[in-house]
């Protein structure tokens, strides 16, 4: 694969930025600017790239940090005008959850900021923790502590759990009676 | 049960398979929630991953690497 150009090496990446993307913006339209703004500066600063780093995480960063200083507040504009996950399919969460993926988005993107990012950064992106500590510039373990924040309220925004289990040591194994349930 | 430090430091690529963190800022899931929430999350993770690619990218690439050749 030595043959392989930069070029090559970015299309592999392309897959996760736009996913990246699309779950960051919340819209389509809006993702493809965003990569699209990310792949022309990627080129432009391509000999900031330290060979045998990762790529991935190299453009995440710029992706990421293109999305702060210029798409965050536009995508609070035009989300929800276009439609974001094209098919309302269930979730393959078990046969206890009637949540689609159209839920998934709207419970991240109740989220604060930087725990909607750091779910991104560690399930869509799959970079390890240091790498995004290093992109979000804290300490490894504010990561951790923003994750499990981030992992307790999308659960609670998604229904799984009753606000109090968050504050709770929840011990408690009958879950179910006390899990909210669903109109849908 | 109160083990601050004793977290693993590896990522947990997966989505939420680890339970380690969990007692970290006394936020704790209940170990099916997290699992389920695993799942879920996982599948929307998945679901955009494989959303496929248009092809104004490629070109878009191709054309930005045709000009760098141009310049060397």
């Amino acid at each position: 694969m030595s043959d392989e150009t930069f070029g090559d090496q970015m299309v592999a990446q392309m897959p996760y930025l736009r996913a990246f993307a699309i779950s960051l913006c919340g819209s389509h339209s809006l993702a493809d600017d965003l990569v699209q703004d990310t792949l022309v500066k990627a080129w432009s600063h391509a000999d900031s790239f330290q060979p045998n780093t990762n790529l991935r995480a190299w453009l995440v960063t710029i992706l990421r940090n293109t999305y702060f200083s210029s798409y965050r507040k536009r995508s609070r504009e035009v989300q929800d005008s276009d439609n974001l996950l094209a098919q309302q399919i269930p979730v393959k969460g078990g046969q206890e959850s009637a949540l689609t993926l159209t839920d998934v988005q709207a419970a991240l993107d109740k989220l604060a900021p930087e725990h909607k990012e750091i779910l991104l950064l560690i399930g869509i992106t799959e970079l390890s923790y240091d790498e995004a500590a290093e992109i979000c510039g804290v300490a490894i373990g504010t990561v951790k502590s923003r994750l499990n924040r981030a992992r307790a309220k999308l659960a609670e925004h998604l229904g799984l759990l009753t606000p109090s289990d968050i504050d709770t040591d929840p011990t408690v194994s009958d879950l179910a009676a006390r899990r909210p349930s669903r109109a849908v | 049960m109160n083990n601050k430090t004793g977290g693993r430091e590896e990522a947990d690529a997966d989505g939420f398979q680890d339970a380690d963190g969990s007692q970290l800022d006394g936020v704790a899931l209940d170990p099916k929630v997290q699992a389920q929430l695993g799942r879920v999350f996982r599948a929307y993770c998945d679901d955009l991953i494989h959303q496929p690619i248009p092809d104004k990218f490629t070109v878009l690439l191709a054309k930005l690497e045709a000009k760098q050749r141009e310049k060397k």
